[in-house]
């Protein structure tokens, strides 16, 4: 994949309910928030639990292993991807039973398949941050 | 099930279409003007007889916090009653059931819904939450990246022919070489080919799988069907039922992505009609991409789960078929004007059933079923569903 001249990966703007999760990120944990009282998971963060409407969740380390529920091979890049076309994106459905989405990485886009094992791998954005991507899991 | 559109008391009196044009240069304000203007001159009113008005918050204002006020201010309104609307393409079929329920609550008489929006020369959004966090930093090609997912999850479990996109794609494009308001650069014959070999997007999503970004705005005016008689009008359409739906299946983490809010908006708006799929003359539903309105089909209930390939395939969806879809190009064809594109098949139904459609016109429609879409969630499928069926006067 020739890189050209590209404007910057876009970066998250940490909010102060989404911090732990990026704190997480950036020590190679990967942390869902947590509803006891439902005991489920969700994904994305949010201020409250979408099962019960209660703030008391709590954060939670999990394994980050999931299949691919979706796929899309994007031949027309995103601003800040120039360059790095084709590249894949999955929807992965975790198996905390959250669906969580981003690239997939250490894997031909020609034999991505609805089904495949995939687990949680780290994606450097720039210096300063880290972001999570998907690979096989073989 | 309630229906406060059954008894027929509220009318569309008329609309008026600004020409889709991309990177136009000109300001939000002018084209709403211009949107209003013609609305004006449609309906014989003046600004001094509305006393409502409706729009919604289009990209070129969105930094703007007092957008209604600042818009009525421009086109010189005093309104009682005044209602930004910001559930995306599903805004403006929105206001539609809103303007209704504030004319019958006697807060106003008279509803301007506006919408205009200039999104190739100025956009000023700034998405937060789940946008800037986890969908960019992704390289997702967002709207065709979701709908990507979408249509390889649709394949899964269904079987899709791309020729059905294909014979869709022809028919819209069809619509917009006859439609005056359409962006010039589309109004050019496509093929089945075409859309076959067209370039992909993001996979299986193709570039005549979605809408080409433009300038433009439309109008129409809502009213009491007494004050419509007292003024005279003869081209007026009731708005007969109404039923809209956001954040389809929230509480599951892991939704089907191929399933929307349109499996319940759907049939409500029909039951409420007192209606079925066969009454329903023409189809004008929310176009931001192909395999959206095939999705529709299926889950509003025109054929089964999965049929919607053959459905479109053994289906005249001309202007002069059995179910004409969007007959004036749609969004897809004629261009998407921003979030004003959301009430453009508005505009297209109300044309056709005025009989005003020219070299278009379906033959003496008298129902007409539209629709909404508004935002793309995270890894679900998108956000309101809306559903608005209109019955000529």
């Amino acid at each position: 994949m020739a890189k050209r001249d590209k404007k910057p990966r876009p970066a998250p703007t940490p909010t102060n309910i989404t911090q732990p999760f990026w704190d997480g990120i950036n020590e190679h944990k990967f942390l869902l928030q947590y509803d006891s009282v439902a005991d489920k998971y969700q994904f994305y963060p949010r201020g409250l639990s979408v099962h019960t409407g209660k703030q008391d969740l709590e954060w939670r380390e999990v394994s980050g292993k999931g299949t691919i529920y979706s796929y899309t091979e994007t031949v027309i890049p995103a601003r800040g991807f120039e360059g790095e076309e084709p590249y894949m994106i999955v929807a992965v459905n975790l198996e905390e039973g959250v669906r969580i989405m981003s690239l997939l990485h250490n894997c031909p886009n020609e034999s991505v398949k609805i089904g495949t094992p995939v687990r949680l791998c780290w994606d450097k954005i720039n210096d300063d941050f880290e972001y999570f991507a998907f690979e096989p899991d073989r | 099930m309630l229906n406060p559109l059954a008894n027929k008391e509220i009318d569309i009196i008329g609309y008026g279409e600004v020409k889709n044009v991309r990177r136009s240069g000109r300001s939000t304000y002018d084209v709403a003007a211009e949107a209003t203007s013609r609305v004006l001159e449609y309906t014989g009113l003046s600004t001094k007889d509305i006393d409502g008005m409706s729009t919604v918050l289009p990209s070129s204002e969105a930094g703007n916090n007092f957008w209604s006020n600042y818009l009525g201010d421009h086109l010189g309104l005093q309104t009682s009653w005044t209602q930004t609307t910001d559930i995306g393409g599903a805004s403006m079929p929105g206001n539609v059931a809103r303007a209704a329920a504030a004319i019958q609550s006697g807060y106003c008489e008279t509803v301007l819904s506006i919408a205009a929006a200039v999104p190739t020369t100025r956009r000023v959004d700034d998405q937060r939450s789940y946008r800037s966090e986890f969908r960019n930093p992704t390289g997702i090609q967002g709207p065709p990246g979701a709908f990507g997912l979408i249509m390889h999850r649709y394949m899964h479990e269904y079987d899709l022919k791309f020729e059905a996109l294909g014979k869709l794609a022809v028919a819209q494009r069809n619509g917009a070489l006859v439609n005056d308001f359409a962006v010039e650069g589309l109004r050019k014959p496509i093929t089945v080919d075409d859309y076959l070999n067209a370039r992909m997007v993001s996979t299986p999503l193709r570039l005549l799988d979605s809408v080409m970004p433009c300038d433009g705005g439309n109008a129409i005016i809502i009213t009491s069907t007494e004050k419509a008689k007292k003024l005279g009008l003869k081209n007026i359409a009731h708005p007969i039922s109404y039923a809209e739906l956001t954040n389809f299946n929230i509480h599951d983490q892991l939704p089907d992505i191929t399933e929307t809010g349109f499996g319940v908006a759907g049939p409500q708006a029909l039951e409420k009609a007192g209606m079925s799929t066969d009454d329903i003359d023409m189809f004008h539903p929310y176009d931001d991409f192909l395999i959206a309105e095939m999705l529709q089909l299926e889950q509003i209930g025109f054929c089964s789960r999965g049929e919607g390939s053959d459905f479109l395939l053994s289906t005249d969806i001309s202007p002069s078929g059995t179910l004409p879809i969007n007959t004036g190009g749609g969004q897809i064809s004629a261009g998407q004007p921003g979030l004003a594109g959301g009430q453009l098949n508005i505009i297209e139904a109300l044309r056709q059933l005025f009989g005003e459609a020219t070299d278009r016109q379906v033959p003496n429609p008298s129902t007409a079923m539209c629709t909404g879409i508004g935002v793309i969630p995270y890894v679900r499928n998108w956000g309101t569903s809306a559903v608005l069926i209109l019955e000529r006067g």
